[in-house]
């Protein structure tokens, strides 16, 4: 069911010491979306996941994950975690290092073939793992994540540290995971990565959400509503309505481009954080 | 807790074992140390080169190699991996003992073969061995428990090294060393391997109450890994992985 809320949050605190890592944050994740959860270095968005998946207690507030709270047993089977630590066995290999965690989670071993050829790592599987590149290795954490074809991911960071190519292959690989039906709780800080792969984000900083909604709707809620005219004189701005358009068509001849005004993710981002 | 996933895990650690160079040296040493001295001391006997040896072996096994495991994991980040996976704490400490006891029975029986002993003691050098190892694991946990990555495990280790290995050792030379290595679990290989020299007897007084001794050894380290265990974990919120 496509509106069921796989994720409840309320009330979440966590405070480490004097500092409040995360401060009454409410959100609900439905399935089969990719949720965004978007915040500057140290706003929290690894603690979050840390609260979510069983790793740390939370101060106050109530976590369900599929209806269960995040320590139960039952769960494990139906999530993945992919951070920023790797967790492979370096002296082991490709195939080695994923028929452990399949014997972990009683999956066939027959999974493992398909998994290696979801993420391009088939002809590296009697690779050891220290001989491997850094995308690579974030591949076959991927594959790692994936083997038990979990309802329900949390990837934290997944394109932090790699190069633009690496990231794009990473962020198809999302993108085809979601497509199968895999909800997906996604951190970055990354505003742009954000923008392209998530149904739904929230905007975390200093331990609170200050936003969350669709991007599109972020953006137009934030929007100006200005529209931006190029001609061969320069640009100019006008109010976004259908008198002024049509006035400024009537009264300018030479029109290259018209194009609205729109605040990136980022713009949104800096708006609602500064001062 | 389930034997399957005992199983791979302790596959998993075998292979780290003879694949991770510190490792393989702590198992490689009491190994080698047995060669190269019955090499060179064929005047002495090979009971006496098999029960310092043994000692080596029971000293460092179950207090190094195991902390050192555990170590590696939480330095490497696959412990985090295997919670995440669903791997409990006793899971993962039992898989990491059990693995502690098969190298320890594998470098002992390689010492034995080596050192061309008594055959009849054979079984009986096992059982001696098993009973030292399953008594000093929780020391070896205790030191997994304190110690923050894998240099800090050696440095903790290395004094139980010494605390259990040297004073058996010289209790053949010295008295006091005699009186004080009485309590100390690795004494039964002196007591009931290296006294009986024609052939290992088991039940003796004296051995039966180094026996005594391992398993009062064992009763306490537990207690202190548990208290220690419920304060700290083994590096992560243990209250979410028990």
């Amino acid at each position: 069911m496509q509106n069921e809320k796989i994720i409840k949050v309320s009330q979440l605190t966590k405070t480490f010491g004097n500092v409040k890592a995360l401060e009454k944050c409410d959100m609900e994740v439905s399935q089969g979306e990719i949720f965004g959860y978007l915040g500057p270095s140290g706003a929290g968005k690894t603690t979050t996941i840390k609260l979510l998946t069983g790793q740390m207690y939370s101060d106050a507030g109530e976590i369900l994950i599929f209806g269960e709270n995040p320590f139960s047993p039952k769960i494990k089977p139906q999530i993945g975690i992919m951070s920023d630590t790797s967790g492979l066995y370096e002296k082991m290999t490709v195939y080695e290092n994923l028929a452990i965690f399949a014997d972990i989670y009683h999956v066939d071993h027959k999974r493992i073939d398909e998994v290696l050829e979801a993420v391009e790592l088939e002809k590296s599987r009697k690779k050891k793992v220290e001989k491997l590149s850094r995308g690579m290795k974030q591949r076959l954490v991927f594959a790692r994540t994936i083997i038990h074809k979990p309802d329900l991911l949390f990837l934290d960071e997944p394109t932090a540290n790699l190069d633009p190519a690496t990231a794009e292959e990473v962020r198809g690989l999302i993108k085809k995971l979601n497509q199968d039906g895999t909800t997906i709780f996604l951190t970055t800080h990354n505003m742009e990565e954000a923008d392209e792969l998530c149904d739904r984000i929230a905007l975390l900083n200093k331990g609170s959400i200050i936003e969350c909604g669709s991007p599109k709707d972020l953006k137009l809620k934030y929007s100006e509503h200005r529209v931006v005219l190029t001609t061969e004189q320069g640009n100019t701005e006008i109010p976004l309505n259908n008198d002024s358009i049509i006035q400024a068509l009537k009264e300018n001849q030479d029109i290259l481009m018209i194009h609205s005004k729109e605040p990136s993710l980022k713009d949104v981002f800096l708006s609602l954080t500064a001062g | 807790m389930k034997i399957k996933k005992l199983y791979t895990l302790m596959k998993k650690d075998i292979i780290t074992c003879f694949t991770d160079i510190n490792i393989l040296i702590m198992i490689a040493m009491p190994v080698l140390f047995c060669i190269f001295y019955t090499m060179i001391m064929t005047v002495t006997g090979s009971g006496y080169i098999l029960m310092l040896c043994s000692l080596f072996n029971l000293s460092i096994t179950p207090v190094c190699i195991l902390p050192a495991l555990i170590a590696d994991e939480k330095d490497k980040g696959t412990l985090i991996t295997l919670y995440r996976a669903g791997v409990r704490n006793r899971e993962f400490i039992c898989a990491k003992m059990g693995t502690v006891i098969i190298i320890t029975l594998i470098i002992a029986g390689s010492m034995f073969w080596t050192t061309r002993a008594n055959t009849q003691s054979f079984f009986i050098y096992l059982i001696l061995n098993l009973i030292v190892s399953a008594a000093l694991l929780p020391a070896g946990a205790i030191v997994a428990v304190l110690a923050k990555d894998q240099i800090s495990a050696n440095v903790y280790s290395t004094s139980l090294v010494l605390i259990f290995m040297a004073c058996p050792a010289l209790s053949v030379e010295s008295d006091v060393c005699k009186q004080f290595s009485k309590i100390l679990p690795t004494n039964v290989i002196v007591e009931i391997l290296f006294h009986n020299e024609k052939e290992a007897v088991l039940f003796t007084r004296d051995g039966l109450i180094s026996i005594l001794v391992c398993f009062l050894w064992f009763v306490l380290e537990t207690l202190i890994f548990l208290y220690l265990y419920k304060r700290k974990g083994i590096g992560l919120d243990h209250r979410a992985q028990s």
